[in-house]
C-alpha cells in the first residue's frame, strides 16, 4: 500500500534544512529597508508626473506657436491626451490599497488576484486609452504637413520623408499594441491559476 | 510563549482608584484593537523569528529559486512580521499568526513575479528541496503541488509544516471543516495522479 502523499510531503518538507542562506536582519536594518522602499517609490512617481508635466506643456508650447490650425489642433489633441493616459494611469495603473499584512490568507488571495485583474484590464484597453489617442493628435500633425506638401506640389523629398515619418510612427505604436496584447494574455493565463476566494 | 511576554506594554499603571479604571479602559482599548501601547523591541521581534526561522526558510526556498529575490523575499517577511507584530494576539496561535503574514508576503512575491513575466521562474524546482535523491516520489508529489492553484498550495504547506486544521483555518480564514475538506480533495488528487 502507498504512502500517504502529505506524509510523504511532510517528511521531505522537513528534512530539507539546514538552509540557512539567509542574512539574519536586525530592526534597524528593517527599518531603514522600509524607508528605502517608500523613497524608491515616492521617486518612481515622481519621475512618471515629471514625463507627463514635461510632455504636455511642450506640445501645447508647440501648439500655440504653430502658424496653421491644424497643427494647433495636433498639438492640443496630443498634449490632452498625454495628460489622460496620466489621468489613467494614475486611476487604473496604481496599487490598490493592500490589507494589513497579517490580514486572513484568502483576503490577501483576493487582493492579489483583483490587481492582477486590474492589470490585464489595464493592458487590454491600450489601444483605447493609449495608443488611440496619440494616434490621433499625430495623424492631425501629420495630415497638416501632408496638406502643405500638396499645397507645395508635392515635391518628392517631402513625400518620402513624411512617408517615412508615418512607417516610423505605425511601427511604434503597431510594437506597443503587439507587446501589451501579448503581456495581457499571458497574464490572463496566469491568472487562470489563481484561485477566486469567492467562486 | 505567548505574545503578551513579548510586548512590553508602554502604559504604567499607578494604584488609585481613578488609575484602576484608567487602566482597564486601556487593557479595553488594546483588547480592542485600539491599543498603541504595545512596543516592539527588538528582543522581541528576533525572539518570533528565531523561534519560526526553519518554517519561514522553508517557505522562502519553495517559493523563490533565485538566490538574489530569495533574500528580498526574506527581507519582506521579516519587514511584515516587523510591521504587524504589534497586531499580535494573546489568544490564538502564534505559528498561525507568523505563518499567515508570510504567506501573504509570498503570494504578493508571486503575483509581483506574473506581473513582471517570471512566473516560471518563482515556480520553478528548487534543488535543496527537489533533488532526486531526497526521494523521487517526494520530488514528483513537490512538482505536481507547484502545478495546483496557490490556494491548494497554501494549504498543503501549512499542513505539511505541522499546523492543525484549526490553525490553517485561523491562517487563512477559512472555517477548519472547510479546511478539512479542502485538504482531502488535495490527497485525494495526489494520490490519484500517482497512482495514475
Amino acid at each position: 500500500m502507498k504512502e500517504d502523499p502529505f506524509a510523504t510531503l511532510q517528511r521531505a518538507w522537513h528534512e530539507q534544512g539546514p538552509l540557512g542562506a539567509l542574512d539574519p536582519l536586525t530592526l534597524p536594518q528593517l527599518q531603514e529597508r522600509s524607508r528605502v522602499h517608500a523613497r524608491r517609490v515616492w521617486w518612481r512617481n515622481a519621475r512618471e508626473w515629471a514625463a507627463v508635466a514635461l510632455v504636455v506643456p511642450t506640445f501645447l508650447a508647440w501648439g500655440l506657436s504653430a502658424e496653421r490650425w491644424l497643427t494647433q489642433a495636433g498639438c492640443v489633441w496630443t498634449a490632452l491626451s498625454a495628460a489622460w493616459i496620466g489621468v489613467v494611469l494614475w486611476r487604473r495603473g496604481t496599487n490598490l490599497a493592500a490589507p494589513a499584512p497579517d490580514a486572513p490568507m484568502v483576503t490577501f488571495l483576493r487582493h492579489e488576484r483583483a490587481q492582477l485583474e486590474r492589470q490585464a484590464a489595464l493592458l487590454e484597453r491600450v489601444p483605447t486609452w493609449y495608443v488611440a489617442p496619440q494616434v490621433a493628435g499625430l495623424a492631425l500633425i501629420l495630415g497638416d504637413r501632408a496638406w502643405v506638401l500638396v499645397e507645395a506640389g508635392a515635391p518628392r523629398a517631402g513625400v518620402v520623408a513624411l512617408g517615412a515619418t508615418v512607417l516610423l510612427v505605425a511601427l511604434v505604436f503597431g510594437v506597443v499594441l503587439w507587446l501589451n496584447r501579448r503581456a495581457a494574455r499571458e497574464l490572463r493565463e496566469q491568472l487562470s491559476r489563481w484561485p477566486d476566494p469567492d467562486a | 510563549m505567548h505574545a503578551a511576554a513579548l510586548h512590553p506594554t508602554s502604559v504604567s499603571f499607578p494604584q488609585s482608584w481613578v488609575d484602576g479604571v484608567v487602566r482597564w479602559i486601556c487593557l479595553f482599548a488594546q483588547g480592542v484593537g485600539l491599543g498603541e501601547g504595545r512596543e516592539v523591541t527588538q528582543a522581541s521581534f528576533e525572539a518570533v523569528v528565531s523561534r519560526h526561522r526553519g518554517a519561514l526558510e522553508r517557505l522562502c526556498f519553495y517559493r523563490e529559486r533565485d538566490p538574489v529575490k530569495r533574500q528580498d523575499l526574506w527581507q519582506d517577511m521579516l519587514l511584515a512580521l516587523w510591521k504587524s507584530l504589534g497586531s499580535l494576539r494573546e489568544e490564538g496561535s502564534e505559528r498561525a499568526w507568523v505563518l499567515r503574514v508570510a504567506h501573504n508576503v509570498a503570494a504578493s512575491h508571486v503575483a509581483r513575479a506574473m506581473r513582471e513575466r517570471r512566473h516560471d521562474d518563482v515556480l520553478g524546482c528548487d534543488e535543496a528541496v527537489e533533488a532526486p535523491d531526497r526521494g523521487a516520489e517526494a520530488w514528483e508529489l513537490m512538482r505536481r503541488l507547484r502545478l495546483m492553484d496557490i490556494a491548494s498550495q497554501q494549504l498543503v504547506l501549512l499542513h505539511v509544516e505541522g499546523l492543525t486544521s484549526q490553525e490553517i483555518a485561523e491562517a487563512t480564514g477559512l472555517s477548519a471543516s472547510n479546511v478539512t475538506t479542502r485538504l482531502s480533495r488535495i490527497r485525494k488528487r495526489l494520490a490519484e495522479e500517482e497512482d495514475g
